[in-house]
């Protein structure tokens, strides 16, 4: 077709032409114009004749010795089933040099969010040589699909013209320099390694090549469960024992069941108490079907969103009162024979099954799950349950998380891994198998081991917790950093005040400090000072996204993950004792009684005097005999504390409890030693005070300012019933609690106590913690203000 | 949907300060004035121009300059989903109105008083970037039917997409202070599909860059509001060469057909 219009890097023009049907039933055809370009790189290092990638070059390593299939340098080139399905062993180190061709890389993208990420991870943050090739704008390699012919089939074609282009460029490109590597494709189809193979290129199946690799077995074991389902399901597709579970509905059939009403979508939550129980959510208001016994279950995984279907309503029942949980039915039968026998006897989900006289009013609606709208997988760690059968391959699965089943896995090396922590991903749960089948990722180490254990925790909460990537540290500022002038003039200029700040001992991350000064009028000048992370984190930066990606720092028992690098949290951001740091500062003008005259914001040049822990600011207080301005500004900080908690609780503030603990650790093995529970003074209170009132003073101020966008946090108000566990503990022990207002919660809690225990009243403050909602977060102009509690 | 990816191409190949192939025809219609044919890609659109003639409805003479009268309409088989789209909806009344807004302030008008000037924009396939298409395809047949203007009118849309190619992130330089926002010009149909800005600008080049026209649909944040101009201009300008290259050859086609002699 004619190009009139001369751009770069775009040599042709076609059009891409298809027939698409329409919802209400048409066939419509779609043109779409596509060009072809001349300038996309080869991505092949030291290339004389392509424009060179801006990234993800391939890398010159000599990776001749990896395989035993092919003993020269070597690129390859992977199709779309190997990235669908075995990114886990692709992601393994030993692979480089590997192109992912356009074509593969949409058709994963489209298929398969998981797999699409970790691609991504391969591509964009490893530099291990992964190299995106965009073969369907190349001119010489671009494919147009025949009449007839399929997608996949399209894409095979595509990939394998993109295989010839390679090998004829390397030829050219051999003419001129000279040794180059060779190219090897990898496709798991046996038609198009046999076309390629005809049309002389060098083609081998993934699992030949893995196994090829006799330097690392385990990646063969990552195969196996592919393997072995392939050889046990003949091509017919006729399943191979006892069909167990009822099939699922089409996606289709579902669509249609969710747009008449009769199913409902929501996400399955197992009972933590039962694994034959579990819940759907099928509104945003929170309510939920019950779904009981593993047939009615059919094969879902705790938290995929699943379609269910109300059972009629004679068949309705409710919880069973008793638990059920796998570890202790396991302890007394033998795993191996349930393993063996493979079935879901029908009295097995009976057996759970409440007795029928229950009364009626008791029953919630119960329901079957009838389809999977989307699987939300992820890798799951866990041990591996012991077998009898020594030697065997296959074996049980047991995930950490007690909501999510028995997986069952082929292994070799069951020995190696005995005793270790494990990662697995489940592939899929046929009808005719009770446990899903999973394939072995990797070993996190020892059980038991503090590493490891950290490891599984970061692992299952999906906590980020890798190492801050290369673009993100571009954006830290230069070291030594110094406090700009520029900066200081717009700033205001803070550093006589004599500002301290209060933590936990041990904090290098000090992000609040306080100062207060008597003024000649008899008042108060008290300031919150904030540092000002926005000053060195903006909006739209890598740290930026990366720090919204993990969200909060993440403390654990021996470290640290941090939200933002270690110079900016521990360092530039915090406000250590004798160092210039800027800040956010909240300046009021309070008046003995703690009631607010003025109030003002700014940002701030602050030089904090001291960084003192609680202990050592109590100290400084109830010191008598010193008397210095960081002593005194600390005493009137307290008493004002004092004044404005006791208003607080005067409005009906409820002081609730959470436990909070150190650890005690060992200086040389750092091992944690012994659980402290943490020691409450005076200190703590006076800074949660303060922090609280600049909350509140920023929180007018931004929705003075902006009244239909600012964005707040509230707490809705609890329903009722999220009380019950706490009224009925508090009944136990012969107290009512009365859960009208937060007021009256905080009185009926105030008088919950017996002098024997003194305990008891912490665990009802705690317990009532747990009753409450979570804090979100809206934009006022939204909600009424009469909803603005907390 | 995106419309960078990853590796910062858009879905039909284009990088995203290219625009879209241009063919154009002027002279198309005998019984007309002046006449053209405008494919941008593959929206394809006819204008025919009437006039200066004296005007139809005496209510709406102007005393001191002439009326521009646009008609902006799209044919039934226009989109992949055939349609019948009569004529004076709400939506081609409000482009009708860009349109005249639009050669109002192109044409010299004031060089014919009390007379009328009638443009016909009809959209055969719809593509994408109808508006920038109907004011090019007006602006060749304004010319080819001799009508005096300030300078040749072209127009562009242009979109902004946060999907940002992820080449672009490792940049250290760049990442401190990036646009959030990645204008992409010349969208098609399925790029406007998206739920993103889109301004339209229609410009003199040649002259100060005139802005004859600014359209915008969807909010943006007015930060980011100068880096859209400023690619929809430069959109503009790539237009406004490849309508130039094509009024030269038309007239020089003209002349041989004449026989006239090169001066």
């Amino acid at each position: 077709m004619e190009l009139n219009v001369k751009q770069s890097g775009i040599s042709r023009r076609t059009l891409k032409i298809f027939h698409k049907n329409t919802r209400s039933g048409g066939i419509v055809k779609v043109v779409r114009e596509h060009y072809l370009r001349n300038d996309i790189p080869c991505g092949l290092p030291n290339c004389t004749i392509c424009p060179s990638a801006e990234r993800g070059l391939l890398s010159d390593v000599d990776n001749s010795s990896i395989s035993s299939v092919i003993n020269e340098q070597h690129i390859i080139l992977v199709d779309v089933s190997i990235l669908l399905h075995k990114t886990d062993v692709l992601a393994d180190d030993c692979f480089c040099n590997v192109i992912i061709a356009q074509t593969a890389w949409e058709a994963v993208k489209q298929k398969s969010p998981p797999a699409y990420k970790k691609v991504h991870h391969l591509v964009f943050h490893e530099e291990r040589g992964f190299f995106v090739f965009m073969n369907d704008f190349h001119e010489e390699t671009y494919a147009a699909r025949e009449p007839g012919e399929s997608a996949d089939s399209r894409n095979d074609r595509a990939l394998r013209k993109t295989a010839k282009f390679f090998v004829d460029h390397l030829a050219e490109l051999g003419s001129r320099s000279k040794k180059l590597p060779k190219l090897v494709l990898l496709c798991d189809s046996v038609e198009s390694r046999d076309r390629a193979r005809a049309e002389g290129l060098i083609s081998f199946s993934f699992a030949e090549y893995v196994k090829g690799i006799t330097s690392k077995p385990e990646l063969a074991d990552k195969l196996a469960a592919f393997e072995s389902r392939d050889e046990i399901d003949p091509k017919t597709g006729a399943p191979r024992g006892r069909l167990l579970f009822p099939e699922h509905l089409s996606a289709d059939e579902t669509e249609i069941g969710l747009k008449t009403g009769r199913l409902k979508k929501g996400s399955f939550q197992v009972s933590r108490d039962n694994y034959m129980e579990a819940s759907v959510y099928v509104d945003d208001e929170g309510s939920a079907w019950f779904v009981q016994g593993l047939l009615n279950c059919n094969r879902a995984v705790h938290d995929d969103l699943v379609a269910v279907e109300l059972l009629p309503e004679d068949e309705w029942s409710c919880p069973a009162r008793l638990l059920k949980i796998r570890d202790q039915e396991e302890s007394g039968a033998n795993a191996d024979a349930e393993l063996d026998t493979d079935e879901v006897s029908t009295e097995d989900s009976e057996k759970g099954a409440p007795s029928k006289k229950r009364k009626r009013d008791d029953l919630l609606p119960t329901a079957r799950v009838v389809g999977i709208i989307r699987r939300n997988w992820r890798p799951y760690c866990g041990v591996l349950l012991p077998s009898s059968v020594p030697g065997a391959r296959r074996h049980l699965f047991a995930a950490a998380e007690r909501r999510i089943p028995r997986i069952r896995i082929e292994t070799r090396q069951a020995d190696t891994l005995k005793g270790q922590r494990v990662i697995v991903a489940i592939d899929s749960w046929p009808r005719d198998s009770r446990y899903p089948l999973g394939h072995y990722v990797r070993s996190l180490g020892t059980l038991g081991d503090r590493a490891t254990e950290n490891e599984v925790l970061l692992l299952e909460h999906d906590i980020p917790h890798y190492k801050f990537s290369s673009a993100v540290l571009d954006c830290l500022p230069a070291v030594p950093w110094r406090i700009s002038d520029e900066e200081r003039t717009k700033r205001v200029d803070l550093r006589d005040l004599v500002i301290c700040s209060v933590d936990p001992p041990g904090c290098t991350d000090i992000d609040d400090a306080l100062h207060c000064r008597s003024l000649d009028d008899g008042c108060f000048e008290v300031g919150v000072h904030i540092a000002d992370v926005s000053h060195f984190v903006r909006p739209g930066t890598a740290i930026d996204l990366e720090a919204a990606e993990r969200g909060t720092t993440v403390y654990l028992c021996d470290q640290r993950i941090d939200m933002v690098p270690e110079l900016l949290s521990s360092n530039l951001c915090s406000l250590r004792g004798g160092e210039e740091r800027y800040a956010f500062s909240v300046i009021w003008k309070l008046t003995s009684e703690a009631e607010i005259v003025d109030v003002k914001f700014h940002k701030s040049v602050i030089c904090s005097r001291a960084a003192l822990t609680y202990q050592q600011a109590q100290d400084l207080i109830d010191n008598k005999k010193l008397d210095d301005p960081l002593a005194q500004s600390l005493r009137q900080l307290n008493n004002l504390s004092k004044k404005l908690r006791e208003r607080r609780r005067a409005n009906g503030a409820l002081t609730l409890a959470s436990m909070e603990i150190r650890f005690n650790i060992d200086s040389e093995t750092r091992d944690p030693i012994a659980v402290q529970e943490k020691k409450f003074l005076q200190t703590n209170n006076m800074v949660e005070e303060f922090m609280l009132l600049a909350n509140i003073s920023v929180a007018q101020k931004i929705n003075d300012e902006f009244p239909d966008c600012a964005v707040l946090r509230r707490h809705p108000v609890p329903a009722p019933a999220n009380y019950k566990p706490v009224i009925q503990a508090a009944e136990s022990r012969g107290f009512k609690l009365v859960v009208d207002s937060g007021k009256a919660i905080a009185e009926s809690l105030d008088r919950a106590i017996i002098d024997a225990n003194p305990f008891f009243n912490t665990m009802l403050r705690i317990l009532t913690t747990r009753c409450m909602t979570q804090a979100v977060y809206f934009a006022s102009g939204t909600l009424p203000v009469e909803q603005y509690y907390h | 949907m995106d419309l960078l990816s990853e590796h910062g191409y858009r879905q039909d190949g284009r990088k995203p300060n290219q625009i879209r192939n241009i063919n154009c025809r002027l002279g198309v219609y005998s019984q007309a004035d002046g006449s053209a044919y405008l494919e941008q890609g593959n929206t394809k659109v006819l204008a025919a121009v009437y006039g200066p003639h004296e005007a139809k409805q005496r209510s709406r003479i102007l005393e001191d300059q002439c009326l521009i009268n646009c008609q902006y309409s799209m044919a039934t088989f226009s989109t992949s989903e055939r349609k019948y789209r009569p004529r004076g909806d709400r939506k081609s009344t409000e482009l009708t109105r860009h349109l005249e807004k639009t050669f109002n302030s192109a044409v010299l008008t004031t060089m014919y008083p009390r007379s009328q000037i009638d443009i016909f924009c009809e959209v055969l396939q719809s593509d994408g970037g109808n508006l920038a298409a109907c004011i090019n395809a007006a602006s060749l047949a304004l010319v080819d039917a001799g009508v005096p203007m300030r300078g040749i009118v072209s127009a562009a849309i242009c979109g902004a997409t946060d999907g940002q190619p992820c080449i672009d992130l490792n940049a250290a330089e760049e990442s401190a202070n990036i646009p959030r926002l990645t204008p992409c010009i010349d969208l098609n149909a399925a790029e406007e599909s998206a739920n993103i800005p889109r301004l339209t600008v229609a410009t003199l080049p040649g002259g100060d860059d005139d802005l004859l026209l600014l359209e915008l649909d969807h909010r943006v944040h007015h930060d980011q509001l100068e880096a859209i101009i400023d690619a929809a201009v430069k959109g503009a300008a790539q237009v406004h060469a490849c309508l130039q290259t094509a009024i030269r050859k038309h007239v020089s086609e003209v002349a041989t057909c004449l026989q006239w002699e090169n001066s």
